[in-house]
């Protein structure tokens, strides 16, 4: 075995899966060889160090959004229904289908010779405008699943307006199902920068009752390094009638903010 | 009651019950939307992804061999899906637009735990090239076996083991010189 082939071993060696004779062989070269025994010890470590990177998790809403196509692909000819995800909303499954063509023209359009820069970009325009579109319907339905699809469809444009962001803001600030409001805030994270968003997300705090939305806002602002988010959070790590979990999430809130 | 095996629920999908895949999804779907995720670098679009391979799990439910790993069967499909919307969007998108890979917050005692070497690591991380990414990501966090990642990434199981090994070695590389350090020349 050369040299170099013994250290294309070490990430197995490192995750105790070489098979015993081929082990003893490295151990063998480590013990003759100092670069190599510093080069173990060098990716030991990241090796380890990865182990302790956080876990990402999805947000509620992809469970939300599978089980409401799973629901809609195991009722008879219901399979057809799982990539729209529009089920019984003819005119937005029309819309979708809209966007579809639409997409297909404007990549047709941008792969065309004769296409003009300005035909491509009108039709990504429209594209966005009808996700918005279909994200403000959703998130003015009755049901939880459609709002929360409503909230999935805001992702996937670009550039929101404010009409959307307001009615995002709106959902979060208001909406009766937790797992909703949830999402709302995940969406409303990438518009930190806006200043609006962040006095409505500062704003909503006190008025915010479920412990996870307080977590998760407590987080958010901690996120967006907006210091005027202390004065409630003292109010919140303060308040004995406060959720204990909550409190000690503001308190570590405070502790960020000072750091920052 | 005994929990059944991912081949058995497959087996029942394929017979046509396609609820059964709603405890496929419990079981697989974080991993897999972690494994897009560092892939694509973006959140939305690896839920969307792995929404598209469990419908393609249920689309294409027959073509799935029971002797095989599941895990191995849905991460070639989420390989899939994601390349097919990364050669749509024609590149990866570069670090600097990437969104961050950012998890919940630590509670204070575990920020205390937490050093600058986790925050570089990830910055490394998220550097390499995505080839790379992918087979340390496979490797140390799926902890896959690299018969199982060679399935995968259609290739052969010698050459999984060397590019474990380079993607590794670069990482060091990236990860001493966010620390400011020299390398030691091996």
């Amino acid at each position: 075995m050369t040299f170099e082939e013994i250290r294309e071993r070490i990430p197995e060696y490192l995750s105790g899966r070489l098979a015993p004779a081929e082990k003893s062989a490295l151990e063998a070269e480590l013990n003759a060889s100092a670069e190599l025994r510093i080069e173990v010890e060098e990716l030991r470590y990241l090796w380890q160090e990865m182990e302790s990177l956080p876990e990402e998790q999805p947000s509620a809403a992809l469970r939300a959004r599978f089980y409401q196509k799973l629901s809609a692909a195991a009722k008879p000819g219901g399979f057809a229904w799982w990539k729209p995800g529009l089920r019984g909303l003819v005119w937005q499954s029309a819309l979708a289908a809209a966007i579809f063509v639409l997409g297909m023209y404007a990549g047709h359009l941008a792969l065309g010779r004769h296409a003009s820069e300005q035909e491509v970009a009108h039709l990504g325009t429209e594209v966005q405008n009808l996700r918005q579109t279909v994200a403000l319907s959703m998130l003015g339905k009755q049901s939880p699943a459609s709002r929360l699809e409503g909230i999935a469809w805001s992702s996937r444009v670009e550039h929101p307006d404010s009409d959307l962001v307001s009615a995002l803001l709106n959902t979060f600030e208001g909406d009766p199902n937790v797992n909703v409001r949830l999402s709302a805030l995940d969406a409303l994270e990438k518009f930190d920068g806006d200043p609006g968003v962040r006095k409505a997300l500062l704003d909503s705090l006190p008025r915010q009752d479920s412990p996870l939305v307080q977590i998760a806002l407590i987080d958010a602002i901690v996120h967006m390094h907006d210091n005027r988010a202390a004065r409630e959070l003292r109010k919140l790590s303060g308040n004995a009638g406060t959720n204990a979990a909550v409190r000690q999430r503001a308190q570590w809130g405070l502790e960020r903010l000072s750091y920052q | 009651m005994e929990s059944q095996t991912d081949s058995s629920l497959m087996k029942l999908v394929q017979d046509g019950d396609s609820t059964q895949l709603a405890i496929l999804f419990e079981r697989h779907h974080a991993a897999l939307f972690r494994y897009l995720l560092h892939l694509t670098r973006n959140r939305a679009l690896s839920e969307d992804l792995v929404q598209e391979v469990f419908f393609r799990a249920l689309k294409y439910a027959r073509s799935y061999d029971p002797r095989l790993s599941l895990s191995v069967w849905l991460f070639s499909m989420a390989r899939n899906a994601c390349f097919d919307s990364l050669n749509k969007q024609r590149a990866e998108p570069p670090v600097s637009e990437m969104e961050e890979i950012r998890s919940p917050e630590p509670m204070p005692e575990e920020l205390a735990a937490r050093n600058q070497d986790t925050r570089f690591l990830r910055e490394a991380l998220q550097s390499l090239p995505v080839e790379k990414r992918e087979v340390l990501v496979l490797s140390r966090f799926h902890e896959l076996r690299y018969e199982d990642i060679a399935r995968i990434l259609k290739c052969e199981t010698g050459a999984v083991k060397v590019r474990v090994y380079r993607a590794l070695k670069e990482l060091r590389e990236k990860f001493c010189e966010l620390r400011g350090e020299k390398l030691y020349d091996v």
